[in-house]
Order: structure tokens, then C-alpha cells, then sequence
């Protein structure tokens, strides 16, 4: 774990050497799913509009490394590609997952519209069992809201964890907001995610987080 | 423009009855799976236990959907000719369409067709499906009116039986917990050799098909917290449905294997996605381990244990 950490750090001050307009920041979670119960978890991340390193931690229960690459052709178009792996230590188990996404982020006149449409690739894997379990679907991502200059608010959902590594096929919905000044942001981002087969009028959900981060351009 | 759209978001979500997962799948600190009700035969029976299996028949379906056939007078001949040989039956789940009250009378009358085809007495294990909680009605309802619950355990000679409530795609962690505890307690306890695990969600598929990927557990936790439990609970054969299509083996390890069974009813569809209509006679070997599957096609008259359409085997 040290040794995991260290790297990123390395990798974020090679990073901001590299880059005059480096965002690095942290963020803070609380989650409760229905495998963890209570999760609490710290995020490191770098990156700018093109791409972003992250390293993800909930202490013993688990831990992600992700990075993103995006190109963005013109003002609004958007092709990401990103990578992620995730362990989880109690469970002794993950997944490593790549996905590529294109799309836009459309805004007219404070009304933001983004989406994201793309194939995921996954593998989870279970130091219990010998066999490992390749999963490849397509994907995608609405977001809804408003955005103007230094403030944003979207309703998104996604039909996997668009960012994220535990590769389930269910529904995640959620309400992010940025609010920034000067060269600092600060996100706070709730999502629900819903467990599958309500046939019936009660959504059930199995699992609930919330994760507030904040960012500075160094 | 934008207000009405975000007036019927709005709308939409203060109208859905939202639950959290534990409060479906929490245990309050009780354990289901101790105390498991045993399940007996003659004394002077062998080793090999030997089971009739069947999954997602969606009694009621026809109503529906008129692409769905089924012939069950096929499987209660079988029955009639072994019913000396079946120590118990194993439903795994989806055995009606919705939980309506049609529905649950469908389900009594085919429950005592298999009685009365085989013994008064013989043991029927139900487990719950994604469609018993359906259109209405509740997990609750569906354990109300069978009487029984949607997590049991049961001790079978030198095999544990354990149920498990998958029905909504996700096991919860006051479920693992419990099925690790007792898998540890009760093979200290009663000796036994042997796990059965019945859930009707499969825990996972391998191989490129995808539309096994969208009928196992949704969340690689949830598969890897069980896979981790069941390893540790000793030699496991788990029993799944869900899928329709199914046949799928899955060999987690040397001794977890899993099998995801077809559907008992047949419907035709382009791309052969769905079942033709099946029903198995398993067989577990207690002196050996060996697992034996036998599978039936339901319009195959006059249909004998010797003469399967299908045959698998494999050890635990």
C-alpha cells in the first residue's frame, strides 16, 4: 500500500513538471453497499482535461487505480478512453476494466447536456476460484443540468459505474455539483445504485454514496 | 420546456416507493441457515442421493405470452415410474410469472401434482426467483402462502442443503455472513461432507456469452464475497436457474462447480436464446463426491433414467 502510494506521488509530481495546468485534489466518501455495509474512502487524483490518474482507497477494504485519456477533437465532441483495476483484500478478488466512450458535452446558454456512449471490458477475477469472469457490454452515460461558468449541476445516470471498476450491469443514478473560484473547485457528488429485478413499484437500492472533493490547479 | 421536463423527473422520483437493501435482505441478527431441518429416508438406502430438479417453469406464463410451452405429463410419468428413487425435489426459483393470486393457486395444484406423483411426503424445496416477489406482491406474500422462507438450510445424511435468496440480484452481506458461519458450524456440528447451494440468480458465467452476463449476480462483489464463502465451506455444488437457455457449467474450483439449469418451459426464439423445455434427475455419490446430471426434454415420451438426453458428470 505504501508502495502504491508512493508511486502516485511520483507520478503526480512528474506530472505537474510536465504540465502548466495540472489539477491535483483529494476527496472524501462515505458509502453504504450491500457487500461493505459501511465503507469510508479517500481519493487522489491528477489530471486536466486530457487525462487523470487516480488512486482510490477504503483502508482493508479496497482499493482503485484508474486513468483516463481523453481526446476531444473540437469544442463539444469527446473520446475517452480509461482504464481501471480494483481489489478488493477481504474478498481476495477485482476486476480490470478498459472502456471507450465518445461523445459530446453539449451546453446552450446554461443548460448542459452530456453523454457518453461506448463498449466496457472487464475481467473479475477470485483467488477462490480458478476460473475468471470476462464480461464486455456496451455502456453509456447521461448527464442533465445546468452549468455555467465556474458552477455546475448534473443529474447523471449511467448504465454501468462509467468511472468506477466493480463492473455490474445495473443502474447507477446520481446528482454531482461543482462549484469553483479561481484555480480551486470543490465537488460534492451523491449516486444511488440500484439493485436489479423491482418488477414492482419499490425501487430497491444496494448502495448509496456520497463523496465530497476538492481540486487545485498547481 | 426544461421546467416541465424537470417537474416530471421530479415527479417521477417522489412517486417510486424506494427501499434500501437491508431492508429486504437483512437478517436482524438472526441466522437462517442453523438449525437446518432434516431431510430422511429408508435406512437401507445407499450412498447416492437423487434429486428432481426444476427451474423458471413460469406457471401462468401461457396466459401472457403464447410463445410458451410446456408439457408437464411427460415429467409426472418419470416420476410415477421412479418415484421410489426421488428423495426430494428441488425448485429453483421463478416457478410462476407474477405473484398474483392466480398465480399462487397454479403453484398449490402443481405442487400437489408432485406429491401425488411421487410421495405425500417428500420434501420440496422452493427457492425464491426474481418473479415470486412480482407485479403486487411481496417476498413476504410468496413465504406466507407456501409456507416457508426464503433462506433455509437443510441436513440431508452427508449433505447440507443450504437455500439462498437471490431475488434481487444481489445476496446483501448479512446473507454471506450467514452462510459463511453456518457452513463452518454445521459441517463441525453434524459432519457432513457436502454443500448444495440453491439460489436462483447464477453467481457467474464464463466464456464470451454475454446474456449470461446479464442474468448472474450483478456485482463481482457480491460473486466474489460468495465464491470466497463457499470455498471455505467445503465441497459445494451450486444450483442455479435464471438464465432459461442455461446448460452452463461453471468449475469455480476442484470442488465448487456450479450448473445453471435450462428452463422447464420451452418457448421458440429467433437466435435460440431460450430454453427448449427441460427437466433433471441429479445424483450426488456421497461416498465419492461424484455429481451426476441427467437431463430430460419434456416432449420426450415415455422418458427413463437411463436414457437422458444429457448427461454430465463431474466431482466435488
Amino acid at each position: 500500500m505504501k508502495r502504491v502510494v508512493s508511486y502516485c506521488v511520483a507520478i503526480f509530481i512528474l506530472l505537474s513538471s510536465l504540465n502548466a495546468s495540472l489539477m491535483v485534489g483529494g476527496g472524501f466518501a462515505l458509502r453504504y453497499d450491500s457487500v461493505f455495509k459501511d465503507a469510508y474512502e479517500i481519493d487522489l487524483h491528477a489530471g486536466d482535461e486530457s487525462y487523470e490518474v487516480g488512486l482510490l482507497s477504503a483502508f482493508d477494504k479496497y482499493i482503485r487505480l484508474s486513468g483516463r485519456y481523453t481526446f476531444i477533437p473540437n469544442r463539444t465532441m469527446r473520446m475517452d478512453l480509461f482504464s481501471s483495476y480494483y481489489h478488493a483484500f477481504p474478498l481476495a478478488g477485482g476486476t480490470g476494466s478498459l472502456s471507450f466512450n465518445i461523445g459530446q458535452d453539449i451546453n446552450l446558454s446554461g443548460f448542459a447536456f452530456n453523454y457518453r456512449i461506448g463498449v466496457i471490458a472487464g475481467l473479475n477475477y477470485s483467488l477462490y476460484s480458478d476460473e475468471l469472469h470476462f464480461s464486455f457490454s456496451p455502456n453509456i452515460l447521461l448527464e442533465i443540468g445546468y452549468a455555467i461558468q465556474d458552477f455546475s449541476l448534473l443529474l447523471y445516470a449511467t448504465g454501468e459505474r462509467f468511472y468506477e471498476t466493480t463492473f455490474q450491469s445495473v443502474p447507477i443514478i446520481g446528482l454531482k455539483t461543482e462549484i469553483g473560484f479561481s484555480d480551486q473547485r470543490i465537488c460534492l457528488d451523491c449516486y444511488v445504485k440500484l439493485a436489479d429485478y423491482m418488477e414492482g413499484p419499490t425501487i430497491l437500492l444496494s448502495d448509496i454514496a456520497m463523496r465530497v472533493s476538492y481540486e487545485v490547479e498547481l | 420546456m426544461r421546467k416541465m421536463y424537470l417537474l416530471l423527473l421530479i415527479t417521477m422520483l417522489i412517486s417510486c416507493d424506494i427501499a434500501i437493501f437491508d431492508e429486504k435482505l437483512s437478517l436482524n441478527g438472526e441466522n437462517p441457515f442453523l438449525n437446518p431441518m432434516e431431510i430422511t429416508r429408508d435406512a437401507d438406502e445407499d450412498d447416492t442421493l437423487s434429486f428432481i430438479v426444476l427451474t423458471d417453469a413460469h406457471l401462468n406464463r401461457e396466459y401472457r405470452d403464447s410463445g410458451i410451452h410446456r408439457n408437464e405429463d411427460n415429467l409426472f410419468y418419470f416420476l410415477d415410474q421412479n418415484k421410489d428413487d426421488i428423495d426430494a425435489i428441488l425448485l429453483l426459483g421463478d416457478m410462476i410469472d407474477d405473484g398474483e393470486e392466480m398465480d399462487y393457486e397454479r403453484m398449490h395444484v402443481f405442487l400437489d401434482d408432485l406429491r401425488s406423483h411421487t410421495r405425500e411426503d417428500i420434501q420440496i424445496i422452493y427457492a425464491l426467483g426474481n418473479h415470486e416477489p412480482n407485479k403486487g406482491s411481496t417476498e413476504e406474500d410468496w413465504e406466507k402462502e407456501f409456507d416457508i422462507s426464503s433462506m433455509e438450510a437443510f441436513i440431508f445424511e452427508d449433505t447440507m442443503i443450504y437455500k439462498l435468496n437471490s431475488a434481487y440480484r444481489i445476496f446483501g452481506s448479512d446473507q454471506i455472513n450467514a452462510l459463511e458461519y453456518a457452513m463452518r458450524e454445521n459441517s463441525e456440528k453434524y459432519g457432513t461432507r457436502y454443500n448444495f447451494v440453491i439460489t436462483h440468480v447464477p453467481l457467474g458465467a464464463k466464456g464470451l456469452d454475454q446474456s449470461l452476463f446479464e442474468f448472474t449476480i450483478a456485482d463481482a462483489d457480491e460473486r466474489n464475497a460468495m465464491l470466497k464463502t463457499i470455498a471455505e465451506g467445503g465441497s459445494t455444488f451450486t444450483l442455479s436457474g435464471h438464465h432459461h437457455k442455461g446448460e452452463v457449467l461453471n468449475s469455480w474450483s476442484a470442488h465448487h462447480k456450479e450448473y445453471i439449469f435450462p428452463a422447464f418451459h420451452g418457448r421458440e426464439v429467433i437466435g435460440d436464446l431460450e430454453s427448449e423445455g427441460w427437466y433433471h434427475l441429479v445424483t450426488l455419490d456421497q461416498g465419492t463426491g461424484e455429481v451426476t446430471i441427467k437431463a430430460y426434454q419434456i416432449d420426450s415420451d415415455n422418458p427413463s433414467p437411463d436414457d437422458p438426453e444429457r448427461k454430465i458428470t463431474f466431482s466435488i
